[in-house]
């Protein structure tokens, strides 16, 4: 909307359902973005420092905004969201947590690993649906990134 | 500690009684002796006199003698009758035992004598005492006297010759002298008994003083020459000498304690003490105070040693006791924070995997009616697709974690069982899977022994087994090691495989509820979780070592009470 160039998100997500639901409700959004994403939390290190099959930057462009699950495979999402926060070159990357746990103290870890937002999956259909609207609205149309 | 002290006071009174029992026995018994002692001799002393007095009075109603004094009296130079008198006293110190027979004249001239024993001389009292002998018309026994320092002591019979016509004229006076220290006192100092310090003794009253008639064992000179004041009343003579009969307790000639027996002999001016040194009579009492005194402090000792035993035991079954709680305390501890720990780990599970599968279920029934309002037939299928696989899930972690619940509730009693058994049991239940990978098991041949729960630990190694074959990867010659290391403090037991390996820095994971490496390999994520949970419950933990991706990965776990089957 701004520069014309799409807005590259990293959608960080084991359930390849999940994965399903993020991506068609960011689908038709009026803001042009780009989905990547990886299944586990070493793949979302790996795509972030580049490493192993994620070496190209092209295919793998820096994102703007990082959404991240908790529970995952191999790294867990709060692992990877310190690893990112202690790089002075991702650091500036907002991270979104959207997450199936609301327990208390993955809420607590998550603010103190510095992330800028903590999202639960509703369980419901439309909420969900709400959810990803806005989420849409704030990040995409009206937040500013770091250039 | 009470009955501690009732039975030493119980002890210590027991030493009393027994030692003051004895002591009270053995005081009579000596005090019986004393007076048996004493009434003896008193008869015999009876006797002795009476013995004499009957001479005398034999003596003095003689007749025939009576007539051969008047005749010689008459005519002194009658030589028959002189001869025949002269035969008569010699009878006796022969027969008697007297130690001098004489006639004596009214004026005490001696007339006749027998050849023994020494004259008396004119002043002797046995001449003086002549004519109150002949005023009184009787026999007189003449007491113990002394008539000089230098004589020994002596005891007479005086006895009147009266011619009995009218009137009675006296005639003469027989004097029968007695040697006490040859027919009295050997018979005084003999005791039944040996003993170094018994003695009987013979006074008799003389004016404000007792005057002792025999020689004393410590003092042989004694005899009517040794005198005690009467106001000296703890002396057992002067007790005897006042009239005290019985048995008197005090302090004799030598000061010394003493106990005696006092009598006084009927009809005479004697008085007899039989008397032994207190030291000698208590010479065996305080032997007995000894073997008392040793006997209670020995019981006494071992009393104490007997408790400090139970106490000592006590204190050691009490410290045991404690160790066996602290023990069980850690135990339990342990257990609970492992508990503690499922339970959030259960609880997470519940809050994340369970919840996962309902919010892709209702989102893609959300999606399901947009796409059917759309009539897009391929995304309706889509959709189903979705909805199907998160039921199945949902299902089948809903059977696995009813799984888990059961195993930490339903440990059968252990039993011991042989590696080998367990391990083909379970190769049995993963036949399948292991011959289409066409796996190699290689168990140890060692006889190892563990004990637990049968069906549980056929279920690690179905589990540890099945998560080997399933991460074999392009392995062309699969291979599973099973076996135990006995190198460490407690044998380990170990599941190796030449599979993919797993990059250790994910380790911590991998033993998590629901927690997968990858997300596409068929499962839930419970079998590590279980086996875990198995482990632990048995006592044992489990971690795996693995070089990395495509080096093979190797389980390890403890069981309690593993042991090689011949050890």
């Amino acid at each position: 909307m701004i520069t014309g160039e799409p807005i590259t998100i990293l959608l960080v997500e084991d359930d390849a359902a999940h994965a399903e639901i993020v991506r068609r409700n960011l689908q038709d959004f009026r803001v042009a973005n780009r989905i990547c994403h990886v299944e586990d939390g070493q793949a979302a290190l790996d795509y972030l420092f580049r490493q192993g099959a994620f070496a190209d930057p092209t295919d793998s462009p820096q994102p703007d905004l990082i959404l991240l699950d908790l529970r995952l495979p191999k790294v867990d999402g709060l692992q990877v969201l310190a690893r990112i926060k202690e790089d002075a070159g991702l650091r500036h990357i907002p991270t979104v947590v959207l997450t199936t746990s609301d327990a208390e103290s993955d809420v607590a870890g998550v603010y103190a690993t510095g992330a800028g937002s903590y999202l639960v999956k509703p369980v419901d259909f439309e909420k969900f649906t709400k959810l990803m609207e806005a989420f849409g609205f704030y990040w995409l149309a009206w937040n500013r990134f770091p250039q | 500690m009470a009955l501690l002290l009732v039975v030493s006071a119980g002890i210590v009174l027991a030493g009393v009684f027994w030692y003051d029992g004895f002591a009270g026995h053995y005081r009579r018994e000596v005090e019986r002796q004393l007076s048996a002692i004493a009434e003896l001799k008193v008869d015999d002393l009876m006797r002795f006199r009476q013995e004499r007095l009957g001479d005398a009075r034999l003596l003095f109603r003689n007749g025939e003698f009576r007539d051969l004094v008047r005749r010689f009296v008459q005519a002194p130079g009658d030589l028959d009758a002189r001869g025949r008198l002269q035969a008569w006293l010699e009878q006796y110190p022969d027969a008697y035992h007297y130690s001098r027979a004489s006639l004596l004249d009214p004026r005490g001239v001696s007339l006749l004598s027998t050849s023994s024993g020494q004259d008396w001389g004119a002043t002797s009292l046995i001449v003086r005492s002549v004519p109150a002998v002949l005023q009184a018309g009787q026999p007189q026994f003449l007491d113990f006297f002394r008539d000089a320092a230098e004589d020994p002591p002596a005891l007479a019979l005086l006895i009147p010759i009266i011619d009995d016509r009218v009137p009675p004229n006296p005639m003469a006076v027989v004097a029968l002298g007695i040697d006490p220290a040859a027919v009295l006192y050997p018979f005084l100092s003999r005791w039944p008994v040996p003993s170094p310090t018994a003695e009987t003794l013979l006074v008799r009253r003389d004016g404000a003083d007792v005057l002792f008639l025999s020689p004393l064992r410590f003092d042989p000179d004694a005899a009517v020459e040794r005198r005690a004041s009467l106001a000296s009343t703890r002396t057992p003579a002067v007790q005897a000498a006042l009239g005290y009969e019985g048995i008197f307790e005090g302090i004799d000639y030598r000061g010394g304690n003493v106990l005696s027996a006092l009598r006084t002999i009927p009809d005479s001016p004697w008085h007899l003490v039989a008397r032994i040194d207190q030291s000698e009579f208590q010479a065996p009492l305080q032997e007995r105070l000894v073997v008392t005194v040793a006997v209670v402090v020995a019981l006494l000792l071992s009393l104490a040693s007997m408790l400090w035993v139970a106490w000592r035991r006590q204190r050691l079954h009490h410290f045991r006791q404690l160790a066996d709680t602290a023990l069980a305390l850690q135990a339990s501890d342990r257990e609970l924070k492992a508990r503690n720990a499922e339970l959030l780990r259960f609880t997470y599970a519940v809050s994340h995997d369970l919840r996962s599968p309902v919010v892709t279920i209702k989102s893609f029934v959300g999606f399901l009616e947009r796409d059917l309002a759309a009539n897009d037939a391929e995304r309706v299928a889509k959709d189903i697709g979705f909805i199907r696989n998160a039921g199945d899930k949902m299902g089948r972690l809903l059977d696995e974690l009813l799984e888990l619940a059961r195993v930490g509730h339903s440990l059968h009693p252990p039993v011991e069982m042989s590696l080998q058994s367990l391990v083909a049991d379970a190769v049995a239940l993963v036949a399948g899977r292991i011959a289409t990978r066409e796996t190699e098991v290689v168990v140890t041949r060692d006889t190892w022994l563990v004990t637990g729960d049968r069906e549980r630990l056929v279920e690690v190694f179905q589990n540890l087994l099945d998560n080997a074959v399933k991460f074999m990867g392009g392995q062309p010659l699969p291979r599973v090691e099973i076996g135990v290391e006995s190198t460490g403090p407690q044998p380990v037991i170990f599941v190796r495989d030449n599979g993919v390996g797993v990059d250790v820095r994910h380790q911590s994971k991998l033993f998590g509820l629901f927690e997968k490496l990858d997300p596409r390999v068929e499962g839930t994520g419970i079998g590590l979780a279980l086996v875990r949970r198995i482990i632990e419950l048995h006592g044992g933990r489990v971690w795996l070592e693995s070089a990395g991706i495509g080096q093979g990965t190797t389980f390890r776990f403890t069981l309690a009470g593993t042991r090689r089957a011949d050890a």
